[in-house]
């Protein structure tokens, strides 16, 4: 028994391989989050060489993990429309796992602690051995090839059924002429994976003079320019993870409301203005190096605030097309999925708060930031792929799946708002501990916040374990019966 | 400083206007309908949404985009130049200078004045750092980054008297969350 008919048996097998693998990283890189704020609400400090590989451990690990998982469930359920390659996935697996171990090795053993951005040029500023430096830098490249290569896959696949133009829908702004319906999915994945290799090309360009870095010393690099590159990278790869959840939303909701969830020239329209400002809303990372040019920092703020726009416009008012009046029963799934959208939209919000200039100056690296993308992250995303997880592996304890959900929601939004709180009262973040600054009300407050948002994550962490063993439960069954069809 | 209050407030009354909707959908599913009769009434509300989304993003963007804080947008010269170099993990604040370039006051120690345009010049010697100034209430108040090879100029005027932290606001290494000075400003 299978919840989808387009997807042959090995293309289940191997999205069941990657979402399980996803989840149990995931759980753990939690666990690294919940040590960080033990050690920043002075409970058990955590000493600082130790907090800081964590940190970066935690922000890398999560990042790749969950743009992993979402390319998985784009790539199983696009696999009904077109031929990704079953090979590469399967040889980009063992390409993640190494990425994967040798980060684990340079951050946790060498003490590789750059966070997740290495800002050039901290990682060659060595207060860990050089070893680890030359690990990490071998190991993310490693991740960004296998992510590459999978994006420049996806496309090939979507190219060869709906054609260039076709896939960006731009067949919608013509008249009258014959056209092939474009799933959504496929549109929004286009889009994604075209940011994606774009940026990604950027992001290995920008490695590999780590690399010459590494091996040889003596050059130097631009700062400014570097951290540029960085952030096009990064802020791009987080913001496709976040698309490829929604792409998840568009394809899965319908088979719940009944109602089809059909391209037009508004969809098309708007998740092409997406393409073009995902691709220049990173600049509001920079808004505090002044030497950056004025025109950037400006054309960042209108990117950010204006990438707000078409993805939300048209998914907000699809889906209450689709699910108002519509009679649809409330499993599991499309709770997931509205839930995902509310953290989207919400985390989105304070995004666009924090990428006005103005404001960015009192929030620029305070705890606001990690409160605003852990809102579209941990309550968004995460419930998206959650809602993917359990329709792939055809979960049915509905009672179980949706208290672990309610308890997520509870866990999740309390610890956030400690975040918020924090941010709101100048709380500086990527702290190892606070009882160093000299500042007695932002010492007090960031440990006190520090402290409720233990208590949250481990009721966050309650809800997923029951969520976990409502999945593993449908595993041996989903997998003999998913085996016996290949 | 009211304006992390404010932000806070924005998104708190929009996180839980969100919820609202989303529960208001979720309890709206029944009695079912067809899909043909809700969606003229729910594409009505999508052109004012989009309409009242831009209107007050414009808004927003007209209102802020004056007050950037890039000292290069600033009409006027500073009245005091201060330079601040960063290194792990300490901070080199002064002597501050006339608009001649003339170290004034007691070079042994850093008072700022009250009331006085200052430009701060913030650079780095090695990794990047963040210049963040905290109010006696531990209000961030104003911050740029201090980065290898380029000059920052912050351009603030206090205006209250008082002992200011100098907090680091970019990590920097094993060191950041205690790379803390302070100034005195009369």
């Amino acid at each position: 028994m299978t919840n989808d008919s387009g997807q042959s048996a090995s293309v289940r097998l191997w999205a069941g391989a990657y979402s399980i693998t996803a989840l149990l990283v995931f759980v753990v890189l939690v666990l690294l989050g919940f040590v960080m704020r033990v050690s920043q609400s002075g409970l058990a400090v955590v000493p600082p060489d130790l907090f800081y590989a964590i940190m970066t451990l935690h922000g890398l690990g999560m990042a790749g993990v969950l743009y992993t998982a979402g390319f998985t469930a784009i790539w199983y359920l696009a696999s009904k429309y077109v031929q990704p390659s079953m090979g590469l996935m399967r040889f980009n697996y063992v390409l993640i796992l190494l990425g994967v171990v040798g980060l684990i090795v340079a951050t946790l053993i060498g003490r590789f602690g750059p966070g997740w951005y290495m800002l050039y040029p901290l990682p060659f500023e060595t207060t860990w051995p050089s070893w680890a430096v030359g690990l990490a830098v071998i190991s993310v490249m490693l991740l960004g090839v296998a992510w590459l290569l999978g994006q420049l896959d996806m496309l090939r696949a979507i190219v060869g059924r709906y054609g260039l133009t076709g896939m960006l829908g731009w067949q919608y702004f013509g008249k009258g002429e014959q056209r092939e319906d474009l799933p959504p999915l496929i549109l929004i994945v286009a889009v994604s994976m075209i940011a994606g290799a774009v940026t990604t090309i950027v992001g290995a360009v920008m490695l590999m003079l780590y690399l010459a870095q590494w091996l040889a010393p003596e050059l130097q690099f631009d700062a400014l320019l570097m951290k540029n590159a960085v952030f096009l990278f990064g802020h791009t790869l987080v913001n496709i993870t976040m698309y490829c959840g929604v792409a998840v939303v568009y394809e899965l909701l319908p088979a719940f409301t009944g109602r089809p969830w059909k391209s037009n020239a508004i969809v098309a329209f708007s998740w092409n203005a997406v393409l073009v400002l995902v691709l220049l809303a990173f600049l509001h990372h920079l808004y505090m190096d002044f030497a950056q040019p004025v025109t950037l920092q400006v054309i960042g703020q209108f990117a950010s605030f204006l990438s707000a726009v078409p993805a939300t416009v048209v998914t907000i008012f699809g889906l209450m097309a689709q699910v108002y009046r519509s009679g649809i029963r409330w499993s599991f799934v499309p709770l997931s999925m509205i839930l995902g959208v509310v953290g989207w939209i919400v985390g989105g919000l304070a995004a666009i708060v924090d990428s006005t200039i103005a404001v960015n100056v009192v929030f620029h690296n305070t705890l606001w930031v990690p409160a605003h993308f852990h809102t579209y992250f941990l309550v968004g995303f995460v419930f998206m792929l959650f809602g993917f997880v359990y329709h792939l592996l055809n979960s049915t304890a509905e009672h179980f799946a949706k208290f672990s959900l309610g308890t997520m929601v509870l866990g999740g939004y309390g610890f956030l708002l400690m975040f918020y709180l924090a941010g709101i009262e100048s709380v500086p973040r990527r702290f190892a501990d606070y009882s160093s600054i000299g500042i007695a009300s932002v010492e007090q407050f960031a440990e006190g916040s520090a402290m409720a948002s233990v208590a949250f994550i481990g009721v966050f962490v309650v809800g997923l374990l029951i969520f976990y063993g409502v999945v593993f439960q449908s595993l041996g069954e989903w997998y003999s019966g998913t085996k016996a069809e290949s | 400083m009211m304006a992390t209050w404010y932000a806070g407030v924005i998104t708190l009354v929009g996180a839980i206007a969100v919820i609202l909707i989303a529960v208001w959908l979720v309890s709206g599913s029944e009695p079912a309908e067809s899909a043909e009769s809700v969606t003229p009434r729910l594409y009505m509300a999508r052109g004012g949404y989009l309409a009242i989304l831009l209107v007050v993003l414009v808004i927003m963007l007209m209102v802020t985009l004056p007050n950037l804080p890039y000292a290069a947008s600033a009409s006027s010269a500073p009245e005091h130049v201060v330079p601040v170099i960063a290194r792990k993990w300490s901070w080199s604040i002064g002597p501050v200078q006339d608009r001649s370039g003339k170290a004034i006051g007691d070079a042994s120690e850093l008072v700022l004045p009250v009331g006085e345009s200052l430009e701060f010049q913030v650079s780095s010697e090695d990794v990047n750092h963040g210049f963040g100034i905290y109010d006696e209430g531990g209000r961030l108040i104003a911050q740029t980054q201090a980065m290898p090879g380029y000059v920052n100029r912050l351009a603030h005027t206090f205006t209250q008297p008082g002992t200011y932290h100098v907090l680091c606001m970019e990590y920097c290494g094993l060191v950041h969350h205690a790379m803390v000075t302070t100034i005195k400003v009369e």
